[in-house]
This record gives structure tokens, C-alpha cells and sequence, in this order.
């Protein structure tokens, strides 16, 4: 029994570990296969809008409160307020629009996978499917 | 020789018309800020008033991958042409060229770079304050000269970044019409037009560096008749064709939950030792963030202005006029689109020689701020 629990301790420790890292995902097309902090905010504020092969970046947000959703822009940007408030910014400055926001991990992956140079995060454990994993951002 | 014309051409258009460009929406969106503000002054009684005190009307749309078109209309102080109030403007109205983050091109009416503050100095859900820094408080417009101080259209710019590493390094260099403005009051032909051969030439040069952003703006323009733009100076003839230079930095930090931002102007006249009208602006903002929904901040702001005549017979029209204001606020977002803000203000304002007109106010004011 006590071994039972233990099994039963180490997985969930080890699952809430993975769940706990942030996986930069993109589609099979885009013309990188890493990507750095700076990148990730580049395109994300809208400062890069095209990737080297001058197809368009695509970036996609989650709407709902999500813990990835607050990892990744501490990452990128030290927060979500930061984060809304240079959308805000380029948007009434007529510089940008803000990304699209889809509203789970799940439909994350399928636009990710369908939509030709998007770019977008999930939860480690989420990524399935045909797209390419660029960055894992370690808690 | 003119194939290889031909050729080149042809890849400069295919750069500028993608087949794959899919029509992208019209875009309509806004803010505004609606306040209620008490002021307290000397012994008078003190005055309560609501205020729609801005409204920002959007226009966008993408034309093409490269091509992008904006317009922005902005009507202050609860706004009604029958009862004479507030005042209603063409803010921005320009279409964009995006080439790469190094150049982009931006044709037609538009707020030009100077100085951070400038670029979102009209746009209130960005900003915590009520009562903004004095040069850049667009609702003060009908007494005081806001754009001595800051250029606030621009007609041609070309900007962008250079990246070096992790460090940026903005640019941008715009030309506009200079202050001899045509109006229907002059009766100077078309109203609305520059009435000279002379532009306002300015630039931006900056940089960014993870959390730290700093820059140097100047611009140059000329007032070819005094009288025109300022009245205090009306006993002055011949005096033509001043130089105007106006000079700013500006430095903005984020450290976690604090903020940091400054800014200083210098505006400077060359009047041939006649006159000194020289401004200088300045504020310091310190932030802290203390939950992810509530903001609070202290701000000092500060404007002078030099009113003197260096001509004997005119000592007595000589004055130095300052206002000094520091204040806090909070900001508290009620969601995204949504900030509920206080503030309260002390106004200091000192008139060199002229004790009747200084004088000690404070304002508590309180403002909803809405995006949509």
C-alpha cells in the first residue's frame, strides 16, 4: 500500500512539474526551430511582423485566465497587464492589433496546426499533433 | 539596361502587392473618459463639475500586407457646437507603409515622436492620471499654449528600429507645417493651411534595452509674426521670422511592481535679444503596482514661461509665469477595457510681479475610463 502511494505521489509530483512548464508552439511552416525571450516578445508586441521568409507571424493569445497563459507573458514580458497595456498602446496608435485570442490549450494546437506562420504556447503536457515545439519555459 | 529597369521594378511591386493578401475588416473603436472634478481656490467657494472630458473616435484598416490607413477624431470638454463647448478635431489621418522593422513610411496628419509622452499623451486608458502632465493635457487647450511645447502634428515621417543584440535602437524623422497657420479668425485666405515656405523639421533618436527606454527628440520650425501667436508680445513690431528650437529627453523604467518615467523640454526662441520667451517642461512619475488590478503613483509636473521684453521702455510688461503641480492618484481596473482613477492635485501658480494673479488651488477629481 505504501509503495502504492508513493508511485501514486511521484507521478502526480512529476505531471504537476510538466504541467507546470510552458511549451512555445508553431506551425511546421515557420522558418525557425528555436526561439529566444527577445523573439518571443518581438512578435508578440508586434515590433517583428514578418518571419525571414516574409511570410506573416501570426500570434495567438488564450483568452481565459489560464496559469500557462500567466507564465508565458511573466516570461516574455513580466506580466499580463504589461503585456495588454502594448497592445492597447500600438492598437490606438494604429500600429498593430492584438492577437487573436482562441479560447482553450486544445483549440490552441488546432489553429496552430492549420494556420500557416502562427506561433502560439500551451502547457508542456498539452502539445500534441503536428506543430512544432520552439521554446519550453522552465517555472 | 532596361530590362534589368524592368526587372527591378517588377520585384519592387511584387514586395508591395502579395497575391495571397486577404481584405482585412474595417476596424471602429474608442475611449473616453468621463470626470468629476472639485476645486478648491482661496476664499471662493469651491466648484464641482462633471465632464465629458475626451472622446476618441477610430478608424483603421489594413489595405494591403504593407499598407495600413488611420483616422482619429477627438472631441474634449463635453463637446457641443450649439453651446459653444469643448472643441472637436481631425487628430490623425494618415496611411502607413511597412517595408520591415527598420522603415516604415507614414503620409498625413499625425502626432509626430517627441519625447515618449507625446505619442500617448491623448490616449487616457493608457494613462493613470486624470489631470495630465500640463504640456500634454489636451483639455487645458483653450489656456494654454500646449504646442509651444511639443509638436503635435506631423505630416510626413519616416521611422523604425535597428536591433543590435537585445538593445533597440529607434529612429524617426518627420517634417510638418510650421506655426503660421492660416485661420478663419485672420482671414488669411484658406483656413487651416500654413501661410509660409517653412516646415517644422524634428527627429526622435531613442533606445530600448529590456526594461529601460530613453530619448533624445528636437524639432525646428520659425513664427514669422509674433502677434500671430502669442498677444502679450503685440507692442512689438518688426519683430519676423523668430527661430524656434525645442529640445527633450525622456527616460522610462519598469522594475517588477515599480515604474519609473521622466521627462524634460526645453523650448527656445532666437528673438535678436528683443524678447526672451523661452518654456521649459518638466514631470517625474513614480509607480508602484500593488495588485494586478490596482495602480497608485506620485507625479510632479512643472511648466515656466518667460514673458520678458529686454527693451527699457517696456519693463513693465515683463513677467515669469510658473505653475507647479504635484500629485497621486490610484488607478483600479475593473476589467480590460474599464479603469476607475482618482487624483488629488495641489496648483501652485506664480506670476513674477504680479502677486493678484498667483495663486494656491487643489483639485479632487475621480474619472471612469473606457475602451470600446
Amino acid at each position: 500500500m505504501k509503495k502504492i502511494l508513493l508511485l501514486l505521489f511521484v507521478t502526480l509530483f512529476f505531471y504537476g512539474k510538466l504541467n507546470a512548464q510552458v511549451a512555445v508552439i508553431a506551425n511546421k511552416n515557420v522558418p525557425i526551430d528555436k526561439v529566444t525571450k527577445a523573439q518571443l516578445l518581438d512578435y508578440y508586441s508586434g515590433d517583428i511582423k514578418y518571419w525571414s521568409n516574409s511570410k506573416p507571424i501570426i500570434v495567438f493569445d488564450i483568452k481565459p485566465k489560464l496559469d500557462v497563459k500567466e507564465e508565458f507573458y511573466e516570461y516574455i514580458a513580466k506580466n499580463t497587464a504589461r503585456m495588454k497595456s502594448i497592445w492597447m498602446k500600438k492598437m490606438l496608435s494604429g500600429e498593430g492589433n492584438p492577437p487573436e485570442s482562441v479560447i482553450s490549450e486544445e483549440e490552441m494546437i488546432r489553429k496552430i496546426e492549420t494556420t500557416s506562420g502562427s506561433i502560439g504556447f500551451v502547457s508542456l503536457s498539452k502539445v500534441r499533433g503536428n506543430v512544432k515545439t520552439l521554446l519550453i519555459i522552465k517555472k | 539596361m532596361k530590362k534589368r529597369l524592368i526587372i527591378i521594378f517588377l520585384i519592387i511591386l511584387n514586395v508591395n502587392t502579395p497575391a495571397q493578401f486577404e481584405e482585412s475588416a474595417f476596424k471602429a473603436f474608442g475611449y473616453f473618459q468621463v470626470s468629476f472634478m472639485q476645486q478648491f481656490f482661496r476664499d471662493q467657494l469651491d466648484k464641482k463639475t462633471f465632464s465629458v472630458q475626451q472622446l476618441n473616435l477610430f478608424l483603421q484598416r489594413d489595405l494591403s500586407e504593407n499598407w495600413s490607413a488611420f483616422v482619429d477624431f477627438e472631441l474634449l470638454n463635453n463637446y457641443s457646437s450649439g453651446k459653444s463647448w469643448g472643441d472637436i478635431s481631425l487628430n490623425e489621418v494618415w496611411v502607413k507603409y511597412y517595408l520591415s522593422k527598420r522603415f516604415n513610411l507614414k503620409i498625413g496628419l499625425q502626432v509626430p515622436p517627441f519625447n515618449h509622452l507625446n505619442e500617448i499623451s491623448n490616449k487616457t486608458p493608457l494613462l493613470p492620471y486624470i489631470i495630465r502632465p500640463l504640456a500634454y493635457e489636451t483639455s487645458f487647450n483653450e489656456f494654454l499654449n500646449l504646442e509651444d511645447f511639443i509638436p503635435r502634428r506631423a505630416f510626413f515621417q519616416m521611422y523604425g528600429f535597428l536591433p543590435i543584440e537585445d538593445t533597440k535602437f529607434d529612429y524617426a524623422f518627420y517634417l510638418g507645417n510650421s506655426p503660421n497657420i492660416s485661420t478663419k479668425a485672420t482671414r488669411a485666405g484658406q483656413s487651416g493651411i500654413d501661410t509660409t515656405n517653412i516646415f517644422l523639421v524634428g527627429g526622435r533618436v531613442g533606445l530600448r534595452y529590456e526594461d529601460v527606454k530613453v530619448g533624445f527628440s528636437a524639432t525646428y520650425d520659425e513664427i514669422v509674426d509674433l502677434k500671430n501667436i502669442d498677444a502679450h508680445f503685440q507692442v512689438i513690431s518688426g519683430l519676423k521670422n523668430i527661430p524656434r528650437v525645442r529640445i527633450g529627453t525622456d527616460i522610462l523604467m519598469d522594475f517588477k511592481k515599480v515604474n519609473f518615467s521622466a521627462e524634460y523640454i526645453k523650448v527656445l526662441y532666437n528673438a535678436k535679444n528683443l524678447i526672451d520667451m523661452d518654456k521649459q517642461f518638466f514631470y517625474v512619475t513614480l509607480g508602484y503596482r500593488i495588485t494586478d488590478e490596482l495602480y497608485s503613483y506620485f507625479c510632479l509636473h512643472s511648466t515656466q514661461e518667460n514673458y520678458d521684453i529686454e527693451l527699457a521702455d517696456y519693463a513693465g510688461y515683463s513677467t515669469k509665469v510658473s505653475i507647479t503641480i504635484p500629485n497621486f492618484g490610484l488607478v483600479y481596473d475593473i476589467n480590460d477595457r474599464i479603469k476607475l482613477k482618482g487624483q488629488f492635485a495641489r496648483v501652485d501658480v506664480d506670476v513674477k510681479n504680479s502677486p493678484t494673479d498667483s495663486f494656491l488651488s487643489y483639485y479632487y477629481s475621480a474619472a471612469i475610463s473606457v475602451f470600446f
